[in-house]
């Protein structure tokens, strides 16, 4: 066999503004930068017109399939959609599982570029190579899945896929997102808003291509051995029996989640109860789905039987949405939870981006900064489901004070004035997640993050792991792994899995197979195995850490071209300096003393400049990007 | 070996496509959906799954040889979950 292998084999470039259609092959980009993760970043960065707004509709709003997806390497179906970012005007990028991303591969594309906005609603649909922009006119203003019942009604063909935007979406929201085979989400960045500027409602996908490997009996052996090993390791079990969410307890007990928009990191114990207790004993879980070629299975298909929430249903309740509604928000009933997600879901809202102004308004309203006149006759209280509810529709339509909160919360703080800025938590612009005074490899992680606060990027969770000393060394070359509180170390471990998740990203590998949740899944050799078979490019797992280093730097790159991001803009939000945690860490807290040395040390490794946090026209040259030097 | 039939079990099934592309594979060395002689049929809302296994001679599908010359059905050995086993004809 020839290759290349394991690709779609075309990037295709559709442009909704002159309605046009092109394609172009994928190698050359791939023989130049990482595949998958690495190209679509390098198109990113190419691409985005200077010195445009966040919309533009010159700007691309790119769809990437991971190099190894639609093979049968384990759990190898992520895509990664990038655009500008719509909250912090830098770097942006979501991921998603599901199944588009195969079957963009089995069209034939492995990226697909859209820039432009079309003069009506559309949406795009890919049959193999025949590629149509369709008008969505009778579509827009639908949710999610309502959007996808009708096209699935519309469009008679095998092994479709679909992805969708929301009225949050339409309405340029930045706390829109994408939703992928209607139960997975793109979150964070705004991709949801950057669709609807282009009034771009959804891409339908079917493909009847197939890829090939380099070593197909090899790879075929390797790959089973993988699943196999996998689904003998406890985490594997873990994640398969109660999806992520069995960590909203562990991280309570440490003291770990954001409490009413941060003012305190542990909620009581009896309130968490509820939620601990669902989650343990199952109350909702009918069974676990997998994403496409994922063994792991983490996706809880959850049904809410009885009360006020009766009726509520469906897939991929993560801890994360424990610690933005039960934390931020303050919500004790688990079956809320799962009806505020669903209520996101079908609106397109990242949870996150949604909660998180949410929680700043409801701090607001607690210290009187926000008056009932200000909500439109609104109580803000904290674990009020019916508001919170009422706030998310608002917000998807930018209706009265949904209208101030779309923004996020550092929009909405300057908009407001009357000093609420402190209490907008936020990194660069973008909404926070996560809780960031304990763990402080994981703070800095956050804190650096080119598309601006998150853990995605390079947040170890090793420091919430059993380790010993010498095995951290061995592991990570450095004997803190392990070690939450201490500050020794924490820069080298967060560049390794900065390294690690970017080589995820390229092949398309689940974080949730790997290293990154427990250390006897897959890490970096495994991995580059896998890669080697496929795609037959001999690389190991050091030359893929490097390639992982280099997304990094395109990353860096186009903040740099398109941000004012410096050293300032790599420290956290005040209060995780000023007020400490509570819980079993209480009176822990990021000082700026040790935050001066800790970002030295982070651009020291590097060899960045130190005063402003960038890296230097070696430095470029130096991971082989010598055309951004 | 002699041919098998392929019994699936809808409620176990996780919808991972993996049974899909191991029968993609053993029919033509590759990865695909529309050459494998499975399709997973999956409703997102219930949370309902069927597993469509051809088995006759149909225009737009290979269909389902039993594997007859492995030592197990690739679909079966590569279900993470137990939801295809195999009756020997």
């Amino acid at each position: 066999m020839s290759g290349p292998f394991a690709i779609g084999g075309n990037i295709l470039r559709i442009d909704l503004t002159a309605g046009t259609v092109t394609t172009e092959p994928t190698a050359p980009l791939n023989a130049r930068f990482p595949a998958g993760m690495g190209v679509n970043n390098w198109l990113l960065l190419n691409e985005t017109p200077l010195g445009k707004e966040r919309l533009h509709p010159d700007n691309p709003l790119i769809f990437t399939a991971g190099s190894l997806v639609g093979t049968m390497a384990a759990t190898a179906c992520r895509m990664t959609i990038s655009c500008k970012n719509v909250l912090t005007g830098g770097f942006g990028a979501a991921n998603a599982g599901g199944n588009f991303a195969p079957e963009m591969k089995y069209a034939g594309f492995d990226h697909i570029v859209v820039t432009g906005r079309a003069a009506q609603p559309v949406y795009i649909d890919i049959d193999d190579g025949n590629v149509t922009i369709c008008d969505a006119g009778g579509l827009w203003g639908e949710t999610t899945w309502d959007a996808e019942k009708a096209l699935r009604a519309r469009i008679d063909r095998p092994t479709l896929e679909l992805l969708s935007i929301g009225p949050a979406g339409e309405n340029m929201a930045a706390a829109a997102c994408i939703i992928v085979s209607r139960t997975r989400s793109a979150s964070r960045c705004g991709v949801g808003a950057a669709m609807g500027s282009k009034n771009l409602k959804a891409i339908a996908v079917s493909g009847s291509g197939t890829l090939q490997v380099a070593e197909p009996e090899a790879f075929m052996a390797e790959s089973l051995a993988m699943q196999h090993h996998l689904m003998g390791v406890d985490t594997t079990k873990n994640l398969r029996k109660f999806g992520t969410s069995t960590s909203f307890e562990a991280w309570n007990k440490l003291g770990s989640i954001p409490v009413r928009n941060y003012q305190a990191t542990q909620i009581n114990l009896d309130e968490a109860d509820a939620i601990a207790t669902a989650v343990k004993e199952k109350h909702y879980i009918d069974k676990a789905f997998g994403c496409f070629a994922c063994p792991v299975m983490c996706s809880q298909y959850q049904r809410v039987k009885s009360g006020p929430h009766a009726g509520t249903r469906g897939e991929k309740v993560e801890s994360q949405d424990y610690w933005d509604f039960g934390g931020k928000l303050g919500i004790s009933d688990p079956a809320a939870v799962l009806a505020l997600s669903e209520l996101c879901t079908r609106l397109g809202l990242d949870n996150t981006n949604a909660t998180n102004p949410i929680a700043w308004a409801m701090e607001c309203y607690q210290r009187g900064l926000l008056t009932i006149e200000d909500t439109g006759g609104l109580e803000l209280e904290w674990g009020n489901v019916e508001v919170i509810s009422e706030l998310l529709s608002k917000i998807a339509r930018r209706e009265g004070i949904g209208d101030l909160l779309a923004d996020g919360s550092l929009a909405a703080a300057k908009k407001l004035g009357r000093d609420s800025e402190p209490f907008a938590m936020h990194m660069k612009g973008q909404d926070l997640a996560e809780e960031m005074r304990v763990f402080k490899g994981w703070a800095l992680a956050i804190a650096v993050a080119e598309r601006g606060g998150t853990h995605t990027q390079g947040g170890p969770l090793t420091e919430r792991m059993p380790l010993e000393p010498e095995l951290s060394t061995e592991r990570f070359g450095v004997p803190t792994a392990f070690d939450p509180t201490t500050y020794a170390h924490k820069a080298e471990l967060v560049i390794y899995y900065q390294r690690f998740h970017n080589l995820l990203e390229i092949m398309g590998i689940c974080f949730y197979a790997t290293y990154w949740c427990g250390l006897q899944m897959m890490g970096p050799e495994e991995a580059a195995r896998l890669y080697s078979l496929a795609t037959g490019e001999s690389k190991s797992a050091d030359e893929l850490m490097a390639e992982g280093e280099k997304i990094l730097y395109l990353q860096k790159a186009f903040n740099m071209r398109h941000t004012n991001f410096d050293r300032a803009a790599d420290y956290p939000p005040e209060r995780f300096m000023r007020e400490p945690a509570t819980g079993p860490h209480a009176g822990e807290r990021l000082e700026r003393p040790d935050w001066d040395q800790l970002l030295d040390e982070y651009y020291g490794q590097r060899g960045w400049d130190l005063a402003s946090g960038k890296p230097t026209a070696e430095n470029f040259r130096a991971v082989g990007l010598p055309e951004l030097a | 070996m002699g041919f098998s039939t392929i019994l699936p079990r809808h409620g176990r099934c996780g919808a991972c496509n993996l049974c899909v592309l191991a029968c993609s594979f053993h029919h033509e060395g590759v990865f695909g959906r529309r050459n494998s002689s499975i399709e997973i049929l999956k409703d997102e809302r219930e949370g309902g799954v069927e597993i469509v296994i051809f088995e006759g001679a149909r225009n737009d599908r290979t269909p389902c040889d039993g594997c007859a010359d492995e030592e197990r059905p690739l679909c079966v050995q590569w279900c993470p979950v137990g939801a295809l086993s195999v009756k020997r004809n």
